[in-house]
């Protein structure tokens, strides 16, 4: 079968957006995009379940969502029983992703539960309503909100105590790196 | 299926991880946080916002890497050789 015209340019525009998707939620650029290949890849193969009229761009962040978590638990179990190296790699996330400027957010968000760390992204980062991201995570509009709400009591906790501990060291440069960088 | 909380993938290191990240807080941090109350929540939950659109804005402003254009394109006649 051949998938209309309009379908693949849908699946195009989507890319950019997945793909910062894809790395908030892993941190590694080079995995981002290999995970955004197998979502194009599995979208396309299944394109019959995809209903026309709908958000493409939601469906895709749903295949690409459930396949990083797919993928999440198998290298976890692989990996975690040896000797905690994924703990160790997930939380060096600077070297990875040549975004450097955003490091300390990155590594804030990659010590986030999955489950939090996604509904943020969605919520705060993607532009999708609550009822649309609860619908790419297959929870309830509540469960998406409370999982929002303790992400970002959480990310404030971590950013807020590196702030103090940095100001703390270097008293002239008061302004924490989150001001200087938005500011 | 249940409405509430499934964390069942939730890394397993969070829960000590949480608790020194408590401890460091608690003993740093309390102090100042109790004076600031709701203001200075306010004001970091704003900053994180920002900057997480920022980081977000960053990735999706590199548009489409030619990898997936060419992609699409092979896609795009998959019976016919």
């Amino acid at each position: 079968m051949t998938a209309p015209d309009d379908v693949r340019g849908a699946m195009l525009a989507a890319v950019p957006n997945l793909r910062a998707f894809a790395v908030s939620l892993c941190g590694d650029i080079d995995r981002a995009n290999d995970l955004v290949q197998e979502t194009l890849l599995r979208a396309w193969s299944h394109l019959e379940s995809f209903e026309p009229g709908t958000n493409m761009s939601a469906w895709l962040f749903t295949i690409l969502r459930n396949h990083f978590r797919t993928e999440y638990r198998k290298r976890r179990r692989e990996v975690e029983d040896v000797d905690g190296g994924y703990a160790e790699r997930l939380t060096a996330p600077e070297a990875q992703t040549g975004h450097v400027e955003f490091g300390e957010l990155r590594k804030a968000l990659l010590q986030l539960p999955p489950d939090q760390r996604e509904a943020l992204i969605l919520i705060g980062a993607s532009g999708f309503s609550y009822e649309e991201a609860a619908q790419i995570c297959d929870c309830a509009v509540g469960t998406i909100k409370s999982r929002v709400n303790r992400a970002r009591a959480k990310l404030a906790e971590m950013l807020t105590v590196e702030t103090v501990e940095e100001s703390e060291d270097t008293p002239d440069n008061g302004s924490d790196t989150l001001t200087s960088r938005v500011a | 299926m249940p409405q509430v909380e499934t964390c069942d993938d939730s890394p397993e290191r969070q829960p000590s991880q949480e608790t020194s990240q408590e401890k460091r807080h608690v003993s740093r941090e309390r102090p100042r946080r109790s004076q600031a109350t709701g203001q200075l929540s306010h004001d970091i939950q704003r900053r994180i916002g920002l900057q997480l659109r920022a980081m977000y804005a960053d990735v999706v402003n590199e548009g489409i890497p030619d990898r997936f254009a060419e992609l699409l394109r092979r896609l795009d006649k998959p019976e016919k050789q």
